[in-house]
């Protein structure tokens, strides 16, 4: 078995986070966002995995390299020269993923859900098409492209409506796929998408389904999604009793799905949660409440400070009675100053921060 | 010699301006660093040892008052000191003059000398002493004297203008001679006059009175002059308009000139400002009575902080008070909470870990814990550098377009106002707010008036 994770370029919409490192790398419940995915192709029987990256940072290549231990798997990097939009980097990494006749994963890195991924093999195997998407429902779909079903055969796929104006349906493209090898070969070797240009083609010889995605599922790409994502995540969590949670019996947690590194220190007197990340070696000072937040590693938020859906950056220190919320976002060693408040400010890493931010603004 | 004082304590505006606090007691009584307004200015009075009678004038309800007068009469008794205070209510608002001249008889008994007046909202550290010196040292000189005003020199009138937001001041401004005699008064000028302002105080002689009666004849002619349609109340005599304005045909007045602080209270940012500055005074005046509330410095208090002692702080997790807080009766404040440049009134509790900044809290008033009260202020020292800079005008961009979003003040920033009884939920964030009294916030409020 093979995977592909389209990672990407440079995560420019989750900056300043990823001012300092590689959007896979960024932690996500603690975890590396691209570990979450790699952990999930293992698991279902992977071997070879190809990372499609614009770009390929050292730190990267490291890291992933304790992974390829980790998991016993072989990761490659899949470089594009220019970006070779969703079906390129399909045909770019050609050699690995057809060297036998298993199907081939596809992972958008941007989505968090729980990948169910040997329930989605069954299926795929079962229904002997050549290609399956994961679909997830949405409130919205106008805003997505719906898929719509073949009124006869079930799950298979008739047609794509782009941002449909009357409700046809309430199923989107979920970013992941399985695809049979076969399907590598409907692909030409320059910039092509896959949803526009390869699954048509699928759809007119009746060899696309769909697979409908239990549980959740969140494009992260954006700190105002990579927050709804973690409480996702979180309750997904707390539903399977996992043993990660901290206990909801410890006096400082309210509300439950948080999640504190062991190495983190919490002071008395705290209010913590619901939804809430504390990383590794954090301190939190004495009654400090926050809510609805990742802190990164290595943070310090000192006594009595108030943080609520905020993403504060590795090494970063948040002073006794700050409020912070809005979506902010401390890029890595930012410094906000004892009882300032911030509201929607992306403040950039190594920054410090003395005065009242308002309004949601970048801070340079 | 000088054994009278008068003070114009007011009460016919309804203190509009010092709303909403006014909504829940009267401007003067309205406690600064730790007791009513009017307490200061008659503390003041007192230091004056030839002082044998206080008059306050005005037209509140006597009850607003009573019990502040009869405190000062049995202290002042018990101590043996020969003075007392008496309230002369009006029969309506008489304006800043009108009063003077109604009570007339009363003020007049017993012949004196010469008598202070003094506006009831005006916080300065009160050099009344040296006042009458200077008056009693030109009565030698000059024989007859009719007035010495109390001249405020503007330290910066650059930045008084850029504070102000334009050049037309809000003050009656005094033009003088070397020696001090005023040649010109102008209330409100549109354009630079001189950067000496009205302070409030005076000291008058029994010449006011031909002053006062020549306004009263006067405005008794307009009213009834039938080819005037205008409506003319001629009961009420303004100071600055009908009386400071004819100076230069009132003999010899003189203005004595003061440099220290100063300042009129008409808006309640002008009493958390008061506050302050009457905090740093009794900081570093020793021998005031009040030093009994004034905290020791530590790592909970950064000084000066007043807390009345039936009032209940929990220095447990770091909390930290001050500079310039003002904590009253029976107040109880919880573990971890940060305050600082504000006003607590009687009977209120903060929940633990709270902050409250640049802010007034009335009484009985209840805030939560994690709630954040903010006034973001004006950082006074910041924009003195910018007008040294750039002159006003260039400050008067800056502050307007920042004002675009403040409510009604100008000259001291952005503060935060709960009126009495209200209720602030957990975790809340007021900033820049007016809160009127008995509400229950259970929302965030930015930049608003709650009614």
């Amino acid at each position: 078995m093979k995977g592909l994770i389209l990672v990407g370029g440079y995560g420019t919409r989750l900056r300043p986070l990823t001012l300092s490192l590689p959007k896979p790398l960024v932690e996500f419940g603690n975890r590396p966002m691209i570990l979450h995915q790699i952990e999930a192709l293992a698991n279902a029987g992977c071997t070879d995995i190809v990372l499609a990256v614009n770009y390929k940072p050292e730190v990267m290549v490291g890291a992933l390299k304790q992974y390829e231990k980790e998991y016993g798997v072989n990761i490659t990097f899949s470089v594009e020269e220019e970006p070779l939009g969703t079906a390129g980097p399909l045909k770019l990494a050609e050699k690995i993923l057809t060297k036998d006749d298993t199907p081939i994963f596809v992972l958008n890195s941007d989505v968090i859900c729980e990948y169910p991924l040997t329930d989605l093999l069954k299926f795929h195997t079962d229904h002997g098409g050549e290609a399956t998407i994961v679909a997830t429902k949405v409130d919205e779909p106008s805003k997505y492209g719906v898929i719509v079903h073949d009124r006869d055969v079930p799950n298979l796929i008739e047609r794509f409506v782009e941002k449909p104006v009357e409700f046809v349906g309430n199923r989107i493209n979920a970013g992941i796929y399985v695809l049979n090898p076969s399907v590598i070969d409907l692909i030409e070797m320059r910039p092509t998408s896959i949803e526009h240009e390869t699954f048509p083609i699928l759809v007119e010889n009746k060899k696309l389904f769909s697979f409908d995605l239990p549980g959740y599922w969140m494009d992260v790409g954006q700190p105002k999604d990579f927050l709804s994502g973690m409480c996702l995540y979180l309750s997904a969590l707390t539903k399977k009793n996992s043993p990660l949670l901290t206990s909801t019996s410890e006096d400082y947690i309210n509300g439950g799905n948080v999640l504190i590194d062991k190495s983190a220190k919490i002071g008395k007197g705290c209010k913590i949660g619901p939804n809430v990340v504390i990383g590794p070696n954090c301190i939190i000072g004495d009654g400090v409440r926050i809510q609805r937040s990742t802190i990164l590693k290595n943070s310090q938020i000192k006594d009595h400070a108030w943080v609520k859906s905020t993403i504060v950056g590795w090494n970063s220190t948040v002073g006794k009675w700050a409020r912070l919320e809005g979506v902010t976002v401390l890029g890595e060693d930012v410094t906000v100053k004892d009882e300032v408040y911030v509201n929607g400010g992306k403040v950039l890493p190594h920054k410090s921060i003395k005065d009242n931010v308002e309004t949601p603004q970048i801070i340079m | 010699m000088i054994s009278k004082a008068v003070v114009m304590v007011g009460g016919g505006s309804r203190g509009t301006r010092f709303r909403p606090l006014a909504l829940d007691q009267a401007k003067i009584m309205f406690p600064i660093a730790g007791k009513p307004l009017l307490a200061h200015t008659i503390d003041a009075i007192l230091t004056v040892p030839t002082i044998k009678e206080i008059l306050l004038i005005g037209f509140y309800d006597a009850s607003v008052i009573s019990d502040l007068i009869l405190d000062f009469n049995t202290q002042l008794k018990f101590s043996g000191r020969d003075c007392t205070l008496k309230y002369l209510k009006e029969f309506k608002a008489l304006g800043t003059a009108g009063g003077l001249y109604h009570f007339r008889e009363e003020i007049l008994r017993g012949n004196p000398d010469g008598f202070l007046v003094i506006h009831g909202d005006i916080v300065c550290s009160f050099p009344l002493q040296d006042m009458i010196r200077v008056y009693e040292t030109k009565v030698r000189e000059a024989e007859k004297i009719d007035a010495l005003l109390f001249g405020v020199k503007l330290s910066n009138y650059d930045l008084f203008v850029a504070l102000n937001g334009s050049e037309q001041s809000s003050f009656g401004t005094i033009a003088s001679q070397d020696d001090g005699k005023v040649v010109h008064y102008v209330e409100k000028p549109e354009s630079k006059i001189s950067d000496v302002i009205n302070g409030g105080i005076y000291i008058f002689n029994e010449s006011l009175f031909r002053r006062l009666s020549h306004a009263k004849i006067s405005k008794i002619t307009i009213a009834n002059d039938n080819t005037n349609f205008e409506f003319v109340d001629e009961d009420v005599i303004s100071m600055e308009k009908d009386i400071l304005h004819n100076i230069p045909d009132f003999g010899k007045t003189y203005v004595y000139q003061y440099k220290g602080f100063w300042k009129a209270i008409k808006t309640p940012s002008d009493a958390l400002w008061a506050n302050e500055l009457y905090l740093e005074r009794i900081a570093q005046d020793k021998s005031v009575v009040a030093n009994k509330m004034l905290q020791k410095p530590s790592i909970n208090i950064k000084p000066p902080v007043l807390i009345h002692p039936s009032a209940t702080v929990n220095y447990e997790n770091g909390t930290k008070i001050g500079p310039y807080v003002s904590i009253g009766r029976n107040c109880v404040v919880g573990a971890g909470t940060r305050i600082s440049n504000s006003i607590i009134l009687d009977g209120c509790e903060v929940g633990e870990n709270s902050i409250i900044l640049n802010s007034i809290i009335s009484l009985n008033c209840k805030i939560g814990n994690w709630s954040r009260i903010e006034g973001t202020g004006i950082n006074l020292i910041s924009i003195n550098d910018i007008v040294k800079r750039n002159g006003p005008t260039k400050i008067k961009k800056v502050l307007n377009a920042d004002n675009s979003r403040v409510i009604g003040i100008k000259d001291s920033g952005n503060i935060c106002i709960l009126g009495s009884g209200t209720h602030i939920n957990d975790d809340l964030y007021v900033l820049n707010s007016f809160i009127l009294p008995n509400k229950s916030i259970k929302d965030d409020v930015r930049y608003e008036i709650v009614m």
